[in-house]
């Protein structure tokens, strides 16, 4: 394995977790919201941050 | 644009949401653990089980029809150690993925909705955390195997 294929795979790697995390938490976001409990959004909230 | 290209797109972007979302769901899950409180475990296998079923299923088809397309496209051999290892991996994890966990979580999560969150419920929402993040090191196994492309 190169250099560059190992910076090209720690490269996606983090651009999954950047990218796909924060939808995830959009998806989080939305159910808490639709829940209509502030606890669960407050909680969530505090996750994130 | 090529179509290639598109595929690559819609390739890469799917595995994004699938594995990204995944490994965030893992973070949550650990603050979930910590927090102590059997509530927010119950709100994560909620969360997971419907996730899992209409956000990750989707990813994990969209990820290998455009996986084969990419193939096809590109002129690759299927008989390439990437493609038949990415495809054995990818089998494995969406059968122990949406063949268990999921169904398991979304059947915790209506558990804890219907009876309330309980220690117990919560002890298992865990452990089907903890199979999950076995599955997550697959997938991450796979990536490093479509970049680097070993024997090609």
């Amino acid at each position: 394995m190169s250099w560059s294929e190992l910076l090209l795979f720690v490269h996606v790697s983090v651009a999954v977790i950047w990218v796909g995390g924060g939808l995830m938490m959009q998806f989080f976001a939305i159910r808490a919201s639709m829940s209509g409990d502030p606890a669960r959004t407050a909680t969530l909230g505090e996750d994130i941050g | 644009m090529t179509s290639y290209e598109l595929w690559l797109f819609l390739h890469i972007t799917a595995a994004m949401v699938w594995i990204g979302g995944a490994i965030t769901a893992q973070v949550f899950g650990v603050l979930a653990k910590r927090s102590g409180d059997p509530g927010q475990s119950a709100a994560l296998g909620r969360n997971l089980g419907f996730v899992g079923m209409y956000v990750f299923l989707p990813s994990a088809i969209i990820v290998v029809l455009t996986g084969g397309l990419l193939v096809e496209d590109g002129n690759w051999d299927w008989g390439e150690p990437f493609v038949i290892l990415g495809l054995l991996g990818w089998a494995v994890v969406v059968a122990a993925a949406f063949g268990y966990v999921v169904r398991e979580m979304g059947k915790a999560g209506a558990r804890m909705a219907a009876e309330g969150p309980s220690p117990e419920l919560a002890a298992r929402v865990g452990t089907l955390v903890l199979i999950a993040r076995v599955l997550i090191v697959v997938l991450v196994a796979i990536v490093f195997v479509m970049v680097v492309k070993p024997g090609t």
